[in-house]
């Protein structure tokens, strides 16, 4: 057999077994809205650990941070960088989230948010942001999985076909299972990406200059030296600046627990201490990036000038005449990376397009409000597919941006919890100014005054600045509501 | 100034943060203001270079450039801090 089609192989054994692994864990879920997006808040520490964890690391991970070792050099430690710090929160806000999911019945991010600040058109507009920024999130990951595929089997299977595949596979299972299936794939991947992005990791420094130590002083010593001098390198190759950096860190870490896909995991908490557990053992599934980056690092000597700068990983695979089982271990890895993340983020979209955004408007009954998230899995999976073949965009790119847009929701939890005299028009008009300003700064980079500064930035400042000065303009909330959560 | 007189109209929200519960006892408050204190610093560390030699390429250390161990120091105290705070909370 020819080792594309025996690295395929294994790719297609690891899609079944994914697959049989989704669907089967649904059968142990109920039928209602709140066991397919919550599933009845019964996920205990192991499925938590690797849900949050797998649903972070995804083709971003896989195959936008090596591109970014490879090509920006040091700049790809602000992805280390920022899950370090930005998970943290969700230690003191997750569990007050999951007690009032508990008393209250919610199951998304903005239930929680329109309930607090009594606002149907918060609502609304959170779930209109939400899905506008898993769009290009969910692009990413189908991006990754075409690309893997396309890669090491040398074209034979097309960028659409591989997209298109293993996003058939998370359709299945997410149509099925919801939530559940989610996690217990999520589960699986999370175990094989780590075995193989160490395994890669390690082995391929190893390989190409007789360790990781060789690696680097080669790097050092080379016209490639600049790579390793912080923060690294931009986009188009000259030295990135602190401003940038630091600001990617920093919006990075205040949206990541605000992406609604990863709050509303608070919900199918089993608990309090398994959802802080989780928290604190995240830093063991961060510490798999570093064996990832320097894998990007490999090809800096060993093959200059591969275009695009994602693709390095699957380049190396399919250059390094390595066991066409490794190849398809590791191809497999990289899908899963891709899929953990994608199931989570669709699912996600859906359950919050109609719930927080179509029923707020139109109020359905639980059996119909499933069926029009399933409905909506499966439009915006065609939507992603689109421009996954379509758009030209990098991956890291692609994420960097909608981040910017997720940031803007942390001033309305934080003051939701910790603000008595947040008020719903401070919320709103908060959250309306941070996105326009985020918007405008993100089209038009070259108006910012600060050169390279992530547009998240000036959109937080202009999201706090008007969500304290309106709320003390306005009437106080209804203090029995706002107790609820102050003492939650 | 009105002695005696009782209030009227609702209480009103305080203006402040009210980052705890009422009933949450001293040791409580003193630790998670000591993780956070920590948690900050790490924040200040990982965004800006206070130290410039620490996000250097050089020396190596365990193969690795100083501002990539730099990064693992830093993952390897928040880590710990969160362990720390874990294991010393009432649940």
């Amino acid at each position: 057999m020819e080792p594309w089609a025996v690295a395929l192989t294994v790719c297609v054994a690891y899609l079944a077994v994914t697959l049989v692994t989704g669907v089967a864990s649904g059968l142990r879920v109920s039928s209602s809205v709140t066991g397919y997006v919550a599933a009845d808040r019964s996920m205990n520490v192991v499925v938590l650990y690797f849900v949050l964890g797998a649903s972070i690391f995804s083709s971003f991970a896989f195959l936008g941070g090596p591109g970014w070792a490879y090509s920006r050099g040091v700049a790809a430690l602000y992805i280390v960088a920022y899950g370090t710090i930005g998970m943290v929160p969700m230690y003191f806000l997750g569990p007050r989230a999951r007690r009032l999911g508990e008393r209250f019945g919610f199951v998304t991010q903005a239930e929680l948010l329109a309930h607090r600040y009594d606002s149907r058109a918060l609502s609304v507009l959170l779930a209109v942001l939400s899905v506008t920024a898993f769009v290009p999130y969910l692009v990413l990951q189908m991006k990754g999985a075409g690309l893997i595929l396309e890669t090491i089997t040398g074209g034979r299977v097309s960028f659409a076909v591989g997209a298109g595949l293993s996003y058939a596979v998370v359709l299945v299972y997410v149509l099925t299972s919801g939530v559940l299936g989610v996690g217990w794939t999520n589960t699986f991947q999370g175990m094989f990406m780590m075995v193989v992005a160490w395994g890669l990791g390690l082995y391929l420094p190893t390989k190409l200059y007789g360790g990781v130590g060789p690696m680097f002083e080669g790097i050092a010593a080379s016209e490639h030296a600049n790579l390793l001098q912080a923060p690294g390198l931009d986009g188009g190759g000259g030295a990135w600046t602190w401003a940038g950096f630091s600001s990617a860190v920093l919006i990075s870490a205040i949206g990541f627990t605000m992406w609604p896909h990863l709050f509303m995991k608070s919900y199918a908490a089993k608990s309090d201490r398994a959802l802080r557990l989780t928290v604190v053992l995240y830093p063991t599934f961060q510490l798999f990036l570093i064996p990832i980056l320097l894998v990007g690092f490999a090809g800096v000597l060993a093959f200059p000038g591969v275009e695009p700068a994602d693709s390095i990983v699957p380049f190396l695979l399919t250059r390094l005449e390595l066991s066409p089982v490794l190849v398809g271990l590791v191809c497999a890895g990289t899908l899963a990376a891709s899929m953990s993340s994608g199931d989570s983020i669709l699912h996600a979209a859906a359950s919050i397009g109609i719930r927080d955004g179509i029923a707020r408007l139109h109020p359905l009954d639980d059996r119909t409000e499933r069926r029009w998230i399933r409905v909506l899995v499966v439009a915006l999976s065609l939507v992603a597919f689109y421009f996954a073949v379509v758009s030209k965009v990098s991956l890291v790119a692609l994420l960097l941006g909608a981040y910017g847009g997720v940031a803007q929701i942390f001033p309305l939890v934080f003051a939701a919890f910790y603000w008595p005299r947040a008020t719903r028009t401070g919320a709103l008009t908060g959250l309306g100014s941070g996105l326009l300003v985020n918007t405008l700064f993100l089209v038009r980079p070259d108006l910012g005054p600060i050169p390279g500064l992530h547009e998240g930035v000036y959109g937080l400042l202009a999201n706090v600045a008007t969500l304290v000065a309106v709320s003390l303009l306005t009437r106080p909330d209804d203090p029995e509501r706002v107790k609820d959560y102050v003492e939650a | 100034m009105r002695d005696g007189a009782p209030e009227s109209g609702p209480r009103r929200p305080s203006l402040g943060l009210r980052l705890f519960h009422g009933d949450d006892r001293g040791g409580y408050r003193r630790r998670r203001r000591f993780f956070v204190a920590v948690w900050a610093t790490v924040t200040v560390a990982l965004t800006v270079p206070v130290v410039p030699a620490v996000w250097s390429a050089r020396p190596l250390i365990f193969g690795l450039p100083t501002s990539l161990a730099w990064v693992i120091v830093c993952l390897a105290v928040v880590f710990a801090a969160l362990v720390w705070l874990y294991l010393g909370e009432v649940d």
